[in-house]
């Protein structure tokens, strides 16, 4: 009975409920091959993700934990990527530094993305005097350089996870409100655009149903790019000392001052941070490359 | 052309006066009784020493008679004094801008100088292997952080070589040989983070002048291609590169500030992060609104040489 009522095409329950899941599977095998590097670093970010959350159970040793007598060891059975000045199981810090990223990154993304987006699309859509107005003020927000902004907002709140995110989401917000009031811009002038609004079709829902749709793409684009960045930025701001405070495992601050002066003796303490910081960027850089090649080939070229 | 930059000189009066006050706004994001008892935290004054500190930052005087006074401070070139020596900021910061402004110049002709000839040699042999692993080297570059390539120089440097960088800075009118010396590692490190994005513009720009009709008509008329791609290619792929040029000055500016603080170069992002560190905020807050006039300066050199390199934009 069942198989009936749904079967409109001969289809039975079962086969509808797992079509979106072959669909995904179908769509990201077309992905991979026609975008191998942007596999690739797709599966890096993934590995990343589940280092995020699984920290505990990939790696069983405490990152905080000092064995005693076992400081500045080579990699070994014992300590995959060997051990800091404090006897600390660099592995672990690695895997456990992961999941500071990775939180950084997705709060700070999401207030300059969204923040940047609502703003990009309200300026562009709108138009006029405000547009104009909004516009200075974004000029004079991105003469900043974003470490100079990001810096002097965390010395003013404090560095804290939450507040070291505010201020990378804070610092990202000019350049994704550019790009979005760039691509609304673009869709505004489309053909279907004026004929909503011909029909009498509120502003409100001219802006929500047909305008933010279509400058979807460039929004996913940039904010994995941003997560890219974000966690760079995270990772300067710990080397500086300015970042999320220690003894919290971060990337950035295993390569600072606090390190640097017992790599001298164990060069190896200084490799491992600045792969994973290196090899994590760069897979978010090259999937927003790829993203965009395959939904977006007008932004090709852009940032 | 002359209207040209008079129009966008007088758009820049606004934003600079935006720069200005922004820079006063993220001072004072948080009360400035809270940024004092940081001070107090870190140096156990006495309260009547605070209290001193609160008048000389001008705390206890409202918030738009403040931002007035140093309105007017600015306008006479004076920025108050540093609430950790006690001296001009202005004085410091005048001393540190010549050290950043030669760090990134050197580090510009270092990161074009190689940039530029990689970007066209992977042009020209489009889809080798040479062209691969230039284009693999420079992602790379791309992503990996300037500090830790630092850090890695440094630590190899003494691993192997048994090699420090010098300590303190040397100007170059003094010694122009030993200041070259102690800002060749850190330009490079800079030029080569920035030349990644500079060599993958070229490459594309390159490859898309080479399909260009002139470009086989000078090859028709018997042109060597050393000589076409002097004449004829470079001169008009170069445009964008140096747009991309103009938008990656802020990039370079962060790139400083991390650099002159890992080989103690006493610039002005060195005594930005000091300042930080000492909770020196009349220094800090100078140090921010000379970066943000900076890079508006910038942008507005770039645009006008943009109108001076492509016709086309003049006349339109």
């Amino acid at each position: 009975m069942l198989e009936q009522q749904t079967g409109q095409s001969g289809e039975t329950l079962g086969q509808l409920l797992t079509r979106p899941i072959s669909r995904a599977a179908i769509t990201s095998g077309n992905f991979i091959r026609r975008r191998p590097l942007g596999g690739v670093s797709g599966i890096v970010i993934l590995l990343m993700f589940a280092a995020a959350i699984f920290a505990p159970w990939i790696s069983r040793a405490d990152p905080l934990f000092q064995h005693a007598g076992r400081i500045l060891e080579g990699p070994s059975w014992d300590f995959w990527m060997g051990t800091d000045h404090l006897g600390r199981d660099i592995y672990s810090r690695i895997v456990h530094g992961a999941k500071v990223s990775i939180t950084v990154g997705f709060v700070a993304v999401a207030i300059g993305t969204g923040a940047g987006s609502v703003i990009g699309l309200v300026s562009g859509f709108q138009g006029g005097k405000l547009d104009l107005y909004v516009q200075r003020f974004i000029d004079a927000w991105i003469a900043f350089p974003g470490l100079v902004l990001i810096l002097v907002l965390v010395s003013m709140l404090g560095p804290s996870l939450l507040n070291v995110s505010i201020a990378i989401g804070i610092g990202s917000i000019p350049g994704t409100s550019r790009l979005v009031r760039s691509a609304v811009l673009t869709t505004k002038e489309n053909e279907y655009v004026v004929a909503a609004q011909a029909i009498g079709a509120t502003r409100i829902r001219v802006g929500a149903r047909h305008i933010l749709p279509n400058v979807m793409a460039p929004i996913i684009v940039v904010s994995t790019v941003s997560l890219g960045a974000a966690i760079l930025a995270e990772s300067s701001l710990s080397f500086l000392g300015l970042g999320v405070p220690p003894p919290a495992p971060t990337w950035g601050g295993m390569l600072s001052r606090e390190g640097r002066e017992f790599m001298i003796v164990q060069p190896l303490l200084g490799l491992w941070p600045g792969i994973a910081i290196t090899g994590v960027v760069m897979a978010f850089n090259l999937f927003g490359d790829a993203l965009r090649d395959v939904w977006d080939p007008r932004l090709r070229g852009a940032h | 052309m002359t209207g040209y930059i008079v129009q966008r000189v007088l758009l820049m009066v606004p934003t600079i006066i935006l720069v200005v006050t922004l820079t006063f706004g993220l001072m004072h994001i948080v009360p400035g009784d809270a940024v004092l008892a940081q001070i107090e935290e870190g140096t156990n004054l006495r309260p009547e020493q605070m209290d001193l500190m609160r008048e000389r930052l001008g705390l206890d005087k409202p918030l738009y008679v403040q931002y007035g006074e140093w309105l007017w401070g600015l306008l006479r070139f004076d920025a108050g004094v540093s609430l950790f020596t006690g001296r001009p900021v202005m004085d410091q910061l005048l001393r540190a801008i010549p050290i950043s402004v030669e760090l990134i110049l050197f580090s510009q002709i270092l990161s074009i100088s190689i940039a530029i000839p990689i970007g066209v040699l992977s042009a020209v042999r489009q889809d080798t292997w040479l062209d691969y692993l230039l284009r693999t080297g420079s992602i790379g570059m791309l992503a990996a952080p300037s500090f830790w390539i630092a850090t890695l120089v440094i630590i190899f440097g003494a691993y192997w070589f048994l090699w420090a960088p010098p300590i303190g800075y040397v100007p170059f009118w003094e010694d122009p040989i030993t200041n070259l010396k102690q800002l060749f590692l850190p330009s490079a490190i800079i030029g080569l983070n920035g030349s990644a994005t500079k060599m993958r513009m070229t490459r594309s720009t390159v490859l898309e002048v080479l399909r260009q009709d002139y470009v086989r008509t000078a090859r028709a008329k018997g042109l060597s291609e050393t000589m076409v791609l002097i004449r004829h290619v470079l001169k008009n792929a170069l445009i964008p590169v140096i747009t991309i040029w103009g938008a990656s000055i802020a990039g370079l500016v962060n790139g400083s500030i991390i650099i002159e603080n890992i080989f103690g170069l006493p610039g002005v992002g060195r005594s930005m992060i000091t300042a930080i560190n000492n909770s020196d905020m009349t220094q800090l807050q100078i140090n921010v609104l000379f970066y943000g006039l900076a890079i508006m300066l910038i942008n507005l050199i770039v645009d006008i040489s943009y109108t001076w390199f492509d016709p086309r934009v003049r006349y339109s």
